[in-house]
């Protein structure tokens, strides 16, 4: 069959009023990214149809919008709101070149020099103190 | 406001274009789900429901053109739809609907309004009507070649 014929066979018309099968609906999703004549035919079959579809005289309620738009705010309302990503520090290192160092190494290298400051004090408060009994001595 | 840049707002959730697809839409779709036989109370959360999964969609997956929608929002009603429904409303189909299935004989006609109005599936229709699946989808296929040249004589 070629694509004319399937297309007379009013496979369009019945996908555009949702009877297809699960089969056929998937064959014109199939076809219509394939074919750019599937494509112009749907559309005009969509036009035909939804001139056929006007004047249907069955008008929802006028508080049945409201309900949709009360569902929707309600979705709005209750999807959490992505996260900020963390603020991470950054460096320009040469023109056009960054470098991003998180937030642990940050830590560890405050943590390293506080260890770092509190030897080399210790170290002169223990030479200091040596080098004075030492003195003490060789005065007696 | 032309129609792509009503289906770009849709994309971006505004609820304007949002008001803008339902007035365009309910009603066809309402009718359709009317015609499934389900009372007007649980048409009304059917077409709710159709809208607001479309409306999901659409911005998921923008369409350029409303008639897309349009036959996105007929699936998704069709899909969402209590399938047997008791019959507890009757409904006229829009005028020109209702001459070409008046155009069908009797069994194209039953298979159609099965099928289509009542949005039973092919198996279930051949069970009503005591006929084959075979030949429920011969008539329903027959009565598409019928439509679409229905369609294009209008």
């Amino acid at each position: 069959m070629n694509l004319q014929d399937y297309i007379e066979t009013g496979i369009l018309e019945k996908y555009v009023l949702g009877i297809t099968s699960p089969q056929e609906t998937a064959e014109i999703n199939h076809l219509r990214k394939l074919s750019p004549e599937i494509r112009a035919e749907l559309t005009a079959v969509e036009k035909r149809i939804e001139r056929a579809m006007t004047g249907t005289g069955h008008l929802p309620p006028v508080h049945a919008f409201d309900k949709i738009q009360q569902h929707l705010d309600w979705h709005a309302e209750t999807q959490p709101a992505t996260p900020p990503p963390p603020p991470q520090a950054t460096y320009n290192l040469l023109q056009n070149r960054t470098m991003t160092i998180s937030i642990w190494w940050r830590c560890a290298f405050i943590a390293a020099c506080i260890i770092i400051i509190a030897l080399v004090m210790s170290t002169m408060y223990f030479y200091d103190r040596s080098h004075s009994l030492e003195q003490l001595l060789w005065h007696r | 406001m032309n129609e792509q840049v009503q289906m770009e707002q849709l994309a971006a959730g505004k609820s304007a274009a949002q008001q803008w697809l339902y007035d365009r839409y309910a009603g066809a779709v309402y009718g359709v789900i009317l015609r499934t036989g389900i009372d007007t109370l649980a048409a009304q959360q059917v077409l709710a429901q159709t809208f607001d999964t479309v409306f999901a969609a659409l911005a998921y997956k923008p369409l350029p053109n409303p008639r897309h929608a349009l036959a996105l929002l007929l699936q998704t009603a069709r899909r969402l739809c209590p399938a047997d429904a008791e019959a507890t409303t009757t409904t006229v189909s829009p005028a020109l609907l209702q001459q070409f299935t008046d155009s069908l004989d009797t069994p194209a006609n039953a298979v159609f309004h099965l099928c289509y109005a009542r949005n039973q599936p092919h198996e279930h229709a051949a069970a009503t009507l005591q006929l084959s699946p075979q030949t429920v989808q011969h008539l329903l296929s027959t009565s598409m070649v019928s439509f679409r040249k229905y369609l294009q004589a209008q």
